[in-house]
């Protein structure tokens, strides 16, 4: 198990910035996803760790021990391409051995090595085959193959998946976190796909724009978002955000959102708020409930009703926002016209309008 | 369908132009024609003739030294041309200009700007005499045995950058990700290129070998333009025999019975490609 520390990374094509001042520290043993929206930089900074490309600045440690200016090969470390990149004029085998036979690795080690490998990816048929002759899933096997047979502790993925159809990416997905299970080696693995990160992850990086904006667990990244690019970038619908402005009343912080009124009394705000500070409530979709007799926080026009068969979605225009709230098919039947929405104030979040960060 | 029918004529032309062309050629080879054409069948006398000439022999087996040595070093330096490039961004303007310029001229004027290169009393040997080295001696050209290979050194410098351009074109063409798994595998670069790159782009590397052999096998100008075939005959190939027969000796017969085996030896070759490419196929 290695534990990899990045300090204050930067990286530029040009004079494009890529990757800008970007400091995170990985545990051993850690599943860490780097997961944000196409182009914010997860391939280079997994290139930067791999040793592929050189940086501008910052430093990154492996176990503490500078490998700023290893070549890849001596950081030792075991990694998966998108296109798999395997090497298409040599077999399954030759694959997995070349590496080692340039190493100059002993027949028998490397014999044993690849057994070991081709048994715990189930490849063992495949091993006299050439890629062209594998499907997506099997070359996606062969290409893990590959880094595991270099028997390190640490292992980067560059999308792994994402050129598998949808079921076998499930059947994949499963299959790699049993992996990072039985090796309990270090994953680092980049993704744009939420549901893997999710799944996957014992920490996700989300990244925008060459920045880190949150790094934490699934539970916090979903349910404490740090910043509104993570609010409305996480969930399926995304954290419904409604723009307001903070009031000192007497009976504690409130915040006017069109004609409504949202007391925020006992919200742990991280920063004390200003008084007519503008700010953006946020709430997911399943902490809303749909209460028409209790006297509710908001209401609502009811615009669309979506059954997604577990669960059905609910879609409402409030105060000129539309908002999603998912309910119960039961609750959801017959809805129209207007309603009333309640939720608990320990389940919102509540940024700032202008950082855009969590207050 | 009248853009069709006005493809015909054109159609037809070429057909009977390029085949008729070739099937009447291979015809009078078994006729016993010589300064007129005349359709008296004579079996394989013009072929038999053919074999009893020290000059066909010459000919023919200078094709496969020239051709073999021909092809052989134009791709080791296209190849190694193509690698050149493939590393430096710089230099590579330089490179591709001094390389890829040959490909435009005529081979008249590669085997003219080379006779004058090579020929003992105006060129290298001249010159680096000039330069004190009173015993440096070069002149293959002028010798029997070694004329040939001025035709090699010639021919490479004219073809090597055309086999640049095709390979380089190669090269471009694979997937970064091999490369950076090679890095994280820790293969050599010269590693990755014996035992990965090239490998890959072997299709691309038989194209480049029919299109030598192409050269090879209907190369004239070059001969006539460096050697005239000279000293004695000693240059010729099966191409400038053929025109020789053709035109000065006006032995119309055994100029059809060679351009017979030269077009019989063309397609050899492609069914050796076509092989070679359904061996690919099935792999
Ligand atoms: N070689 C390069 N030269 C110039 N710009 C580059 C180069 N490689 C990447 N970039 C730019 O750097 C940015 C980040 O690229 P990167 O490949 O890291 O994105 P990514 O997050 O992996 O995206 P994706 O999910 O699409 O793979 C992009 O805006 C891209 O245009
Ligand atoms: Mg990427």
């Amino acid at each position: 198990m290695i534990g990899v520390q990045i300090e204050s990374l930067s990286r530029h094509f040009g004079a494009l910035p890529v990757l800008r001042d970007i400091s995170m520290e990985v545990q051993p043993g850690e599943f860490t996803v780097l997961l944000g929206p196409s182009g914010c930089g997860k391939s280079t900074l997994l290139a930067s760790i791999a040793g592929l490309d050189d940086l501008q600045g910052g430093r990154i440690l492996f176990d503490s021990a500078d490998v700023s200016d290893l070549e890849p090969a001596e950081r030792n470390i075991g990694m998966v391409f998108q296109s798999y990149a395997l090497y298409p004029t040599m077999t399954v085998r030759q694959n997995l051995s070349f590496g080692l036979e340039v190493a100059k690795t002993s027949k028998a080690d490397i014999q044993e090595r690849v057994t070991w490998a081709a048994q715990l990816l189930q490849i063992e048929p495949l091993l006299d085959r050439k890629p062209s002759q594998l499907s997506g899933g099997q070359r996606q096997r062969v290409a893990i193959g590959r880094a595991l047979v270099r028997k390190t502790n640490l292992f980067l993925f560059d999308e792994p998946l994402s050129n598998l159809d949808a079921k076998l990416r499930t059947e994949m997905r499963v299959e790699i976190k049993e992996l990072h299970r039985r090796l309990g080696a270090t994953f680092i693995y980049v993704t744009h796909d939420q549901v893997e990160a999710m799944t996957l992850a014992t920490r996700i990086a989300i990244m925008q724009g060459g920045r880190i904006e949150q790094y934490a667990t699934p539970e916090d990244v979903y349910e404490r978002p740090a910043s509104l690019f993570v609010a409305s970038f996480i969930g399926a619908p995304p954290m419904n955000l409604l723009p307001a402005t903070l009031k000192q009343t007497s009976h504690g912080v409130v915040a006017f959102t069109g004609d409504h009124t949202v007391s925020l009394k006992g919200y742990p705000f991280k920063i004390a708020p200003a008084d007519g500070q503008p700010i953006v409530i946020g709430i997911r979709p399943e902490n809303i409930l749909i209460d028409g007799n209790v006297a509710p926080t908001l209401r609502a026009e009811v615009v669309v009703v979506e059954p997604l068969g577990a669960d059905t979605l609910v879609w409402v225009d409030c105060a000129a926002n539309r908002m999603a709230v998912r309910t119960h098919p039961k609750e959801a039947k017959g809805l129209s016209g207007s309603i009333g929405l309640s939720f608990k104030v320990e389940n919102l979040s509540i940024f700032s309008k202008d950082s855009g960060l969590r207050l | 369908m009248m853009a069709r029918f006005a493809l015909v004529p054109s159609i037809l032309l070429c057909a009977i132009g390029f085949y008729g062309a070739m099937l009447w050629t291979v015809v009078i080879s078994f006729t016993s024609s010589t300064i007129t054409p005349r359709y008296e069948f004579a079996g394989l006398a013009q072929y038999v003739r053919l074999f009893t000439m020290d000059r066909w022999h010459v000919a023919y087996t200078n094709m496969f030294v020239f051709g073999a040595l021909y092809i052989a070093c134009s791709l080791i330096f296209g190849v190694l041309l193509a690698i050149a490039l493939d590393q430096s961004i710089r230099g590579r303007n330089l490179l591709q200009t001094i390389f890829l310029y040959p490909i435009a001229l005529s081979f008249i004027v590669t085997g003219l700007a080379w006779q004058w290169l090579l020929n003992p009393t105006t060129g290298l040997q001249n010159y680096v005499r000039g330069l004190g080295f009173e015993s440096f001696a070069f002149d293959w050209l002028s010798s029997p045995d070694r004329a040939v290979y001025t035709l090699v050194i010639a021919g490479v410098w004219h073809a090597a950058g055309l086999v640049m351009a095709i390979m380089y074109a190669g090269l471009g063409s694979v997937d970064g990700e091999i490369w950076r798994a090679g890095r994280v595998d820790g293969i050599p670069r010269t590693t990755m290129y014996r035992r990965i790159i090239l490998p890959m782009l072997k299709p691309v590397i038989i194209v480049c070998v029919v299109l030598l052999s192409m050269d090879v096998i209907k190369s004239y100008e070059l001969v006539v333009a460096m050697t005239g075939g000279g000293p004695g005959y000693s240059t010729d190939l099966p191409a400038k025999f053929v025109v020789d027969n053709l035109f000065t000796r006006t032995n119309i017969g055994l100029a059809s019975a060679a351009a017979t085996l030269m077009l019989a030896s063309i397609i050899v070759l492609l069914l050796l490609f076509g092989w070679l490419q359904k061996e690919r196929v099935a792999r």
